[in-house]
């Protein structure tokens, strides 16, 4: 496995590829996060917004961008991680040697998702910027850090199940990015549904778990937790058993736990079911 | 098994707590709550309200209430100590700012024993310009005739305006017993003027005498009713404030010119009148026949009034005429332009305060050229640089490690230009008055940390509101946005106990700045007196003062600058806390100055900007002298727990009353811009509706110099006047007034829809003729001249018309 994952990682560091993705990521981010000061800074200027009201700023915009690469290289780089080997007729090839399925598929698993962290960790700087205006706090940025290691795991694992199960680069992108927008607009459709009913009537059964379920899918619901602790606070008429998550301030680690599960679960899917397009290849057959 | 009996506990108790909860909500038996909003349920925007909450404890089983009192509105909840053993019963008081003219307000009850939260529904709300009036009486309903009296008002909404400026205004009386007000002066910090009418002077021991007389120094109106009283207010702790010292009564049916003035006749009833000596500094304001009726006397700020008859006894109980006699008192106008607020506006003290080095925003070139080097340094750089010495692998290796380093560098860019310091700056603002040693004083405090810190601030004032934001009234008169707010939290519910010593629990991040606002009052041995005249000798009525002021201070003052009316401003220097001073002899120039280290010490020439801003329309009316200057010594109430570096400065604005004094000789000749407006009934500011393109609909502005006069109603105006009468009927009025509010067309016979009229040395009002099919008439100077040297007139309308202030022309 460990081999796979240097020869994955020499690959890397010897293609412009990489240059130009660490670039695009660095110049994306740092240019979201200048333009935010550049229009914030004259209301600092006249005093109409404090620092600290320009360094959260900075952090949700660096935070957003982020979150939106990370979606798109996670589910681009893994999603193209096995499809690519066979589309370069190279998957064969691969099968022959004596690694096991579980090998392959976690070595692919970590040497992309590894890249992506290292990616994720090239933001630190910017974080680092908007922390000298204040209004952010150290737990907050290691909150949000976790909500973002949580999303990239599951949403990777997602790219490689996808990336397996289908026959070259662009279906398995096009299943990823179509998978991965449904996922999206659902829970924000159930999430935003909770949201609402928690200043109102208290939702529905059905509705309230698929809520409490988009909740802990979207991690936008988790950044919106941690800037604004309250905003999950039942303020309703009567009584409501909020679950566990909520109203406690955690659900941003809740999230990172229950999106690390379900990677782990895709991946175990993923390996179960890897001899059997291990099988059809070498085989042949279709 | 072993998990069905593991789920089983924890169900089972939470079966236990489900009802328990329901029972919190309802009050214990025995347990009753209630509660008063406002004044008589009335809350005034732009104002500290009260709202007094009495629970009375018959529990039978004997349950001790243990828990806070909680009002919670916009965001905050204002909280106080909820300790009531049982039986017992006890009447709590809560206070907030209300800013808004449908605020949502609701009441909690969190105790071990009884858990509740009560929607105080929809609430009556009323306008900054409007007056309050506290009738402190055993009898409801004795000011009936002073309740919703319209009127013009020169006042200053001190959140939303910068210096004073006209207003309508409506007038709301409110009637509590003795025993339901609070003894801390925010209690009365809304109202605007207090009576003393019938009350059981015994109950009124020192602590409410002291939050009166607060109140009074900040700025309010204290009226006595006397009377048959006298004797019970001179024995009262609020006696010494009487501006007539009681010696007896006497029984008299001629009212004289209070009588003419307010259309009160004593008929077959004889009224009382206390009499005896003014105090210092008193002086009479109306008669009656031969004996003082209203007697007047400045204290701090604000003014006490001795009635010498009792408003609530025969002829004057319930006469309609106390409607005026009450508002005119309210108002004030001619002696205090009814500014109860001298204060600097917070904002722009906040805006010089947000100037502190460490909170500054950081240069976007720097932040450009910190992104841009990073971005070059780990991509093409780092690749490049490797490439070369053909080690491509060890970009795994440079990568994390430019990003610790970059990481590392930005943190330290903060700790550069931020610091590793908290930083607490304080600036007071102190004002000091003859005649009393209770000195109003706002505090705005600026604490910026350089770590995250949860902290406990409390002021050690009792007569202090710690403001979360300070106020600011939304969709103000002229229709504004809203002004930025400081603000403890934008997001956390704040809970602040402002009861006794306010306190705040607060946790604030790493170099993040807050801003907090409070007032109360100091109680510091001062002494001032002041023997100046304003000789007002030139013809351009400039202000020009003369004579001496003594001084006795705790502390020297620094960059000292005279300011007076009509921009009047002298830089005299460095002032002895000790010392007579002569105005002659007064030094000119800055002074000393504080080192530059105290940042807040480097806006000397802004705060004393604001300071004219503030006051200048107060002292085109009040004619003081303002001796402005800085200290250092003045300690904060407030104090910041964690270690820290302090910056303080203290700037105390000494009230030097001055005399107005015009010479009698040579020609009669205007004084002054111009005929001020003292006041007026049923009136209203001209509205004018503007169209904004693309906004969607009309917005409402208001014309200042133009008002709305309704029938009946009326507005009166003084001319202040130089030199001496040797010439009769030389001086003319012009009237303008305009047919109704839609086309403005100017009426050119003023006389067929308004009256002229002008005020008598005997205090009646006399008709002048409008001279027909003309706007203008005559003034009879040698009936109207009153001994101060001014003119008295007032437009009268006979239908509701547009008027402006009369324009007063010499030939």
């Amino acid at each position: 496995m460990l081999s796979i994952i240097l020869k994955e990682y020499r690959q890397r560091a010897r293609g412009i590829a990489t240059l130009g993705l660490i670039m695009t990521y660095t110049i994306i981010l740092g240019g979201v996060s200048f333009f935010v000061y550049l229009a914030r800074y004259t209301e600092l200027q006249s005093r109409a917004s404090t620092s600290s009201q320009v360094g959260l700023a900075l952090c949700i915009t660096t935070f957003i961008a982020q979150m939106i690469m990370s979606l798109l290289l996670s589910l681009s780089l893994n999603a193209s991680t096995i499809a690519h080997e066979k589309d370069q007729d190279t998957f064969e090839l691969l099968n022959l040697t004596l690694f096991k399925s579980f090998e392959i598929i976690l070595g692919k698993y970590l040497s992309s998702t590894g890249f992506l962290f290292l990616l994720v960790i090239t933001a630190m700087p910017i974080y680092a910027l908007a922390f000298t205006f204040g209004g952010l706090t150290t737990l907050q940025f290691m909150q949000l850090a976790v909500v973002v290691v949580g999303m990239t795991l599951m949403v990777s694992a997602l790219g490689l199940m996808l990336s397996l199960i289908s026959d070259d680069v662009r279906t398995a992108l096009g299943r990823s990015f179509f998978f991965l927008i449904t996922l999206g607009a659902v829970t924000l459709i159930f999430g935003g549904i909770m949201k609402s009913a928690l200043s109102g009537q208290p939702p529905v059964v059905p509705i309230y778990w698929l809520g409490v379920l988009s909740f802990l899918m979207n991690p936008l619901f988790s950044a919106m937790e941690i800037f604004n602790p309250s905003v999950f606070t039942w303020a309703g008429n009567g009584s409501l058993v909020m679950p566990f998550l909520m109203n406690q301030g955690l659900l941003w680690i809740w999230s990172a736990l229950f999106q690390t599960l379900i990677a782990a679960l895709i991946l175990l899917a993923t390996v179960l079911i890897y001899p059997r397009y291990r099988a059809s290849k070498v085989g042949g057959v279709g | 098994m072993i998990r069905m009996r593991s789920l089983f506990l924890p169900l089972l108790l939470l079966c236990l707590a489900l009802p328990l909860q329901a029972a919190l909500a309802a009050p214990p038996e025995g347990v009753t709550l209630t509660y008063e909003l406002g004044y008589d349920g009335i809350v005034q925007q732009g104002r500290l309200n009260p709202v007094s909450v009495e629970i009375d404890n018959q529990n039978p089983a004997g349950i001790n209430l243990s828990g806070e009192l909680v009002l919670k509105y916009e965001g905050t909840e204002y909280t106080t100590r909820l300790e009531l053993p049982s039986p017992s019963k006890k009447r709590f008081y809560l206070y907030f700012p209300c800013n808004q003219g449908y605020p949502q307000i609701s009441l909690m009850v969190r105790s071990d024993a009884w858990t509740d939260e009560m929607d105080l529904g929809q609430v009556k709300t009323c306008n900054p310009a409007d007056t309050s009036i506290i009738v402190l009486t055993d009898q409801p309903g004795s000011l009936q005739s002073a309740n919703q009296v319209e009127s013009a008002r020169i006042t200053r909404d001190e959140w939303q305006t910068q210096s004073a400026g006209m207003s309508s205004s409506k007038s709301y009386v409110s009637y509590f017993d003795i025993d339901e007000v609070d003894d801390n002066a925010k209690f009365f910090e809304r109202a605007d003027t207090i009576v003393l009418a019938d009350i059981d002077y015994l109950q009124l021991d020192e602590p409410v005498a002291r939050a009166l007389m607060e109140s009074v120094s900040r700025g309010a109106n204290l009226i006595f009713s006397l009377g048959s009283n006298g004797n019970r207010v001179a024995s009262s702790p609020v006696g010494q404030l009487c501006p007539l010292q009681y010696s007896g009564t006497v029984e008299t049916a001629e009212l004289g010119e209070l009588g003419r003035r307010y259309g009160i006749n004593a008929g077959n009833a004889l009224a009382t009148l206390a009499t005896g000596q003014l105090r210092d500094g008193a002086e009479v304001e109306s008669w009656a026949g031969s004996y003082p009726a209203i007697i007047r006397r400045s204290w701090g700020a604000g003014t006490v009034y001795a009635l010498a008859f009792s408003f609530t006894d025969r002829p004057f109980r319930q006469h309609p005429g106390l409607g005026e006699m009450f508002s005119d008192l309210t108002m004030n106008v001619e002696r205090s332009v009814d500014v109860n607020n001298w204060f600097l506006h917070p904002q722009e003290i906040f805006n010089l305060m947000r100037n502190l080095d460490e909170a500054k925003p950081m240069d976007p070139g720097f932040v450009a050229l910190f992104i841009v080097l990073y971005v070059v340094l780990i991509g093409p750089l780092n690749f490049f640089v490797l490439g070369r010495l053909k080690r491509s692998t060890l970009v795994w290796l440079t990568i994390p490690l430019i990003i610790v380093g970059f990481s590392w560098f930005g943190l330290e860019t903060g700790r550069l230009t931020r610091g590793a310091d908290n930083v607490v700056a304080n600036f007071q603002e102190v004002h000091v008055y003859p005649d009393t040693t209770l000195q109003p004083y706002q505090d705005a405090m600026y604490i910026f940390t350089a770590e995250p810190v949860r902290y406990e601030l409390e002021v050690e004032d009792p007569s202090a509101f710690l403001y979360t934001d300070y106020p600011v009234v939304s969709g103000g008169q002229f229709g504004g946005p809203a002004m930025n707010r400081g603000g403890i939290n934008p997001f956390i519910t704040r809970s602040l106990d402002n009861s006794v010593n306010p306190r705040l629990s607060i946790s604030q991040g790493k170099w993040a700045a807050k801003e907090y606002y409070y007032r109360g009052f100091r109680n510091l041995p001062t002494v001032v007196s002041a023997l100046l005249r304003d000789t007002d000798n030139r013809s351009d009525g400039s202000f020009t003062p003369e004579g001496s002021f003594e001084l006795d201070l705790p502390w020297d003052l620094h960059g000292c600058r005279l300011i007076g009316r009509q921009n009047y401003a002298k830089e005299i220097g460095d002032i002895a806390g000790r010392g007579s001073y002569a105005m002659d002899a007064l030094n000119n120039g800055g002074g000393s100055w504080f080192p530059e280290a105290n940042y807040v010490s480097r806006y000397r020439d802004d705060w004393l900007d604001e300071v004219r801003t503030a006051t200048s329309e107060g002292l085109r009316y009040s004619n003081d002298l303002l001796l402005v200057g800085f200290t250092e010594e003045l300690a904060p109430l407030a104090e910041f727990d964690r270690k820290h570096i302090q910056h303080t400065l203290s700037m105390v604005v000494v009230h030097l009353p001055c005399e107005r004094q015009r010479t009698r000789s040579g020609g009669l000749r205007l004084a002054g811009s111009g005929p001020l407006l003292t006041g007026g009934r049923n009136f209203r500011l001209f509205e004018n509706r503007y169209m904004y393109p693309g906004m969607g609909g009309y917005s409402t502005e208001y014309d200042n110099n133009r008002y709305v006069v309704l029938t009946g109603g009326y507005l009166e105006f003084r001319v202040d006047l130089q030199g001496s009468l040797s010439e009769l009927n030389f001086m003319s009025a012009t009237l303008r007034v305009f047919s109704d509010d839609r086309d403005a067309l100017m009426i050119g016979d003023a006389g067929s829809v308004a009256e002229l009229e002008g005020l008598r040395t005997d205090g009646s009002w006399i008709p002048l003729a409008v001279q027909a099919g003309t706007r203008d008439a005559r003034l009879p100077l040698g009936d109207l001249l009153l001994p101060d040297n001014s003119v008295r007139l007032r437009v009268q309308a006979k239908t509701d018309l547009q008027a402006e202030p009369p324009e007063i022309t010499v030939n």
